[in-house]
């Protein structure tokens, strides 16, 4: 069927199939006719894009997707972000909120991390992209600069992860602890290391990722607070 | 005729065909000595060893017309017609070192008289080394003490030493010199020094003492393998290996070193470990070959850069971040009980390799010397299948080597059912393409499993990268790796929401035991095998080409990779099945190599020097590379190749190469 002719719960649907086998045109196509149907960006962000990242994620924990197959379903839903970026910024949609990541010093691997930013970018963040290799001080001047409530590390090596405490004491020292929400993941990193170092959240993979910077966005109220 | 000085003669020396002038009333040996003929001796002249055997030739030789006879040298002393009567050797033989040159000879240098023997390594791989190590024996009789004679027992050795094998301004290991007296006594001074690099006496031995050994030791990340080996032929008289015992402080590099971190007797903890290890290993090779463990004179050891330094007593910490700064690269001779080894000889010293840069360490340098892809023309691929995958690229004109952290899913460590390369490990899987039905081959057994029930215990390296394979071929799995939950195979099982394959049903092993490979499990080799592929990817665009000539897959198995697996899966960049070649533990045999040959470890010094060693989680084309590699063969690349053997297979046409 034309998707012209396609009744909207089942474009929504196929928009949602799409963007889960990575096919990035037919997620854009999809796109512009829910658009052309005069539907709200915000509307056809929740419930074609993120409703379909989603279940990407979902699958990705449970060992149904693999890597190659999350990023190509990020590669579409960026494409097709980039059709509703401008009219979402028109608009004046609010972001969910911004969350600033990076790879910890001393350590270079960030396909992990790079899912992780990706699927934030998905469920509606904003997101800061530090990359890897990334030192206390890089990383509060991204917070401050962004003013973001979120602050994701990631670390590959067992040798590596300790600096995430150094990040962490850092935020204390400038007296921004209780402005932002620091979650920890990566290879190495466990719950128990990340309440060792006084992190607020460990997440396995990038869906639970999601679901916890969702949560803290909404109850702790204290990410308010602007910095200094 | 040649026109000459009557005080000299012609020598000729066969197979080597070196010859020379020689003045008149020198001995055979130092004649060879003179023209470069090498020549065995252990007793420097004394009649003693009888290595030095020579056959003289009669007749007219050669264009220059040589007329050899046995009359052209001093006629055999009673002493040597003794020894020669004994041994029953041929009526042309003569000890080199008691014939002196009286006219014009030709001589023929038994391969056993030989200094320097060429020796297959290996056969499968045609491995040759010239055996020249790096520890010698000499027999050597001291005077018996007189009255006003001011002489030291050392200063009579070394007079020996000078005397009978021109060796002068040795020095002595101070365990050495608290053994002399006591051997002296025992053997009424007739002993056999054992000297190392022709400069320093690291050992006594009572008597007369024609065997010395080395031990060669690679130290892997999970496994460590170690081979002993008979100094004089190079001839392998053992070969052991173990679990690394440090695995108990960390699967991978990196939980070792941050073990070593964050514990004040961590790296002792560590250290410890592998020196037990080695130390339990060079016990059991021993014993294996029944020799005493003072006879092991020399060791060689190879590692990564991580093994390297912890058994060193390196703080290993820098290793654990970027930049992966070592803290000492070039080779080194240690005292082997400066290490903690004890069951070595006690003077002995263990050299140990250099190490390359970051990861790649002194163990990747022995894989270049067994491999040597810097004397080849050919453009030539190296992958040691291992935790810590190392890959070099390169040829005569230039070498880059990388690190890939494949995870220890090859060892066997991360799969459900893995296991190392010990028996009842499955190393061979056939699966029907048509219908699905399994067997498979386990180590120490030449069974298949479709012929009897094996004492199967789970999956070793090359059972792994095989078993994926075949579940790819077989439809089994599809290319992005998830189980095809269509196929029609009651083996495969749901499990959460994902599939399972049960390789082996209870009934099937001996223990009546479950071998079964999850989804997780597919999930950890993809990573691994996609590590190595954008490794080697990586490195190819660092040299700007698109193809290689030619692929060498070592690694430290039980049996060789079958280069038809690998190709199937995706190990490597695509090519012509017929360039790959699975050499095995070539780590090991460059330790080997090194052990048997100066040379080689001069060698080893200007390869680590030499290679540019690249960081490629640092390229930006890393993450690209490294998740296209994930599916079988390949996400994108077209590998002709590895499709071409797919359909084939597929088709019910497998090649001979096949059934091992």
């Amino acid at each position: 069927m034309n998707i012209e002719q396609m009744p909207l719960d089942e474009l929504f649907e196929k928009m949602q199939d799409d963007l889960y086998d990575g096919l990035a045109d037919e997620v854009v196509a999809a796109t512009k006719e829910t658009l052309r149907r005069h539907l709200t960006p915000q509307e056809i962000l929740n419930k074609g894009l993120i409703a379909g990242m989603d279940i990407v994620g979902v699958d990705f924990r449970d060992g149904i997707l693999f890597v190659p197959e999350v990023l190509m379903a990020a590669k579409a839903m960026k494409a097709a972000m980039e059709v509703l970026h401008p009219l979402l910024v028109e608009t004046n949609a609010p972001k969910l909120g911004t969350m600033v990541i990076g790879t910890v010093k001393g350590d270079i691997h960030d396909i992990g991390k790079n899912l992780v930013a990706m699927m934030m970018e998905g469920a509606g963040f904003n997101v800061v992209n530090l990359g890897v290799n990334t030192d206390a001080a890089k990383f509060l001047d991204a917070l401050r600069e962004h003013d973001a409530q979120l602050l994701g590390m990631s670390a590959l090596l067992t040798t590596t992860m300790p600096y995430m405490r150094v990040v962490i004491k850092a935020l204390q020292e400038k007296g921004w602890r209780d402005k932002v929400y620091v979650m920890v993941g990566g290879a190495a990193v466990n719950e128990a290391f990340a309440e060792d170092i006084g992190a607020d959240a460990y997440s396995a993979d990038a869906a639970t990722a999601v679901d916890r910077a969702k949560w803290a966005i909404k109850h702790e109220k204290r990410l308010q607070q602007r910095f200094a | 005729m040649i026109d000459r000085n009557p005080q000299t003669h012609f020598v000729l020396f066969q197979p080597a065909g070196k010859s020379g002038l020689v003045p008149h009333g020198r001995t055979l040996l130092e004649a060879a000595r003179q023209l470069g003929v090498g020549i065995e001796s252990i007793c420097g002249g004394q009649k003693v060893c009888g290595k030095c055997k020579v056959l003289v030739e009669t007749g007219v030789f050669g264009a220059e017309r040589i007329r050899s006879s046995g009359d052209h040298l001093t006629p055999p002393d009673s002493a040597e017609m003794k020894f020669l009567r004994r041994r029953g050797w041929e009526e042309n033989a003569r000890l080199s070192c008691a014939a002196r040159v009286t006219g014009d000879v030709v001589v023929t240098v038994p391969p056993e008289s030989a200094l320097h023997k060429q020796i297959v390594l290996k056969e499968a791989t045609h491995l040759r080394v010239a055996v020249d190590p790096v520890v010698r024996l000499a027999y050597l009789a001291l005077p018996e003490e007189t009255l006003g004679e001011r002489a030291s027992l050392w200063e009579q050795v070394q007079a020996a030493l000078q005397e009978h094998f021109q060796l002068a301004g040795l020095t002595i290991d101070i365990i050495a010199l608290r053994q002399l007296p006591a051997v002296a006594a025992e053997s009424k001074k007739r002993l056999t020094a054992l000297i190392w690099r022709d400069r320093e006496v690291i050992g006594f031995f009572p008597g007369y003492r024609e065997k010395v050994f080395g031990l060669a030791v690679d130290v892997g990340s999970t496994s460590i393998a170690a081979y002993l080996s008979d100094l004089e032929d190079g001839e392998l008289l053992a070969s052991v290996g173990m679990m690394n015992p440090q695995v108990a402080y960390g699967d991978d590099l990196m939980s070792r070193v941050s073990y070593a971190m964050n514990h004040d007797d961590g790296l002792a903890k560590l250290r410890k470990a592998i020196i037990d290890g080695i130390d339990d290993l060079a016990w059991q090779a021993s014993e294996r070959a029944g020799i005493s463990v003072d006879a092991i004179g020399d060791v060689v050891l190879v590692g990564n850069s991580v093994m390297h330094h912890t058994l060193l007593g390196l703080d290993p910490a820098s290793l654990g971040q970027a930049p992966f700064q070592p803290v000492f690269r070039e080779s080194l001779n240690v005292k082997v009980r400066d290490l903690g080894l004890r069951n070595v000889a006690a003077g002995a010293y263990a050299h140990l390799l250099p190490l390359e840069g970051g990861h790649v360490g002194a163990d990747n340098v022995a894989v270049l010397l067994a491999t040597a892809p810097h004397r080849q023309e050919a453009l030539t691929l190296v992958i040691d299948v291992g935790t810590n995958g190392e890959i070099v690229l390169g040829n005569r004109e230039r070498l880059l080597s990388a690190s890939s952290p494949t995870g220890p899913a090859f060892e066997g460590a991360a799969i459900s059912h893995g296991m190392r390369a010990t028996p009842g490990a499955i190393e061979r899987v056939r699966i029907d393409p048509r219908t699905l039905a399994v067997r498979f081959k386990i180590i120490g057994d030449r069974r298949w499993s479709d012929e009897s029930v094996l004492p199967a215990l789970g999956l070793c390296g090359t059972g792994i990268i095989e078993v994926m394979a075949e579940l790819f071929v077989s439809g089994i799995l599809r290319p992005d790796g998830r189980f095809n939950r269509h196929a029609a195979t009651d083996r495969l099982r749901k499990r959460g929401r994902v599939y399972e394959f049960v390789l082996a049903r209870p009934e099937e092993t001996v223990a009546g035991r479950e071998i079964v490979v999850t989804q997780n499990d597919v999930r950890a080799f993809q990573l691994a095998k996609a590590a190595l592929y954008a490794g080697a990817d990586l490195l190819m665009q660092r040299m700007g080409v698109r193809q290689v000539e030619k692929v060498q897959l070592a690694g430290a198995f039980g049996n060789l990779i079958d280069p038809q697996h690998a190709l199937i899966v995706g190990l490597f960049p695509d090519l012509p099945l017929e360039r790959v070649f699975s050499v095995g533990n070539a780590a090991g045999d460059g330790a080997r190599l090194a052990l048997l040959s100066r040379s080689k470890r001069t060698e080893a010094a200007a390869l680590a020097e030499q290679i540019e060693y690249v960081e490629i989680a640092l390229e930006d084309a890393f993450q690209e590379a490294f998740v296209g590699a994930m599916h079988f063969p390949h996400m994108s690349a077209p590998m002709p190749n590895a499709w071409a053997l797919i359909e084939q297979w597929r088709s019910g046409k497998r090649g001979e190469r096949d059934e091992h």
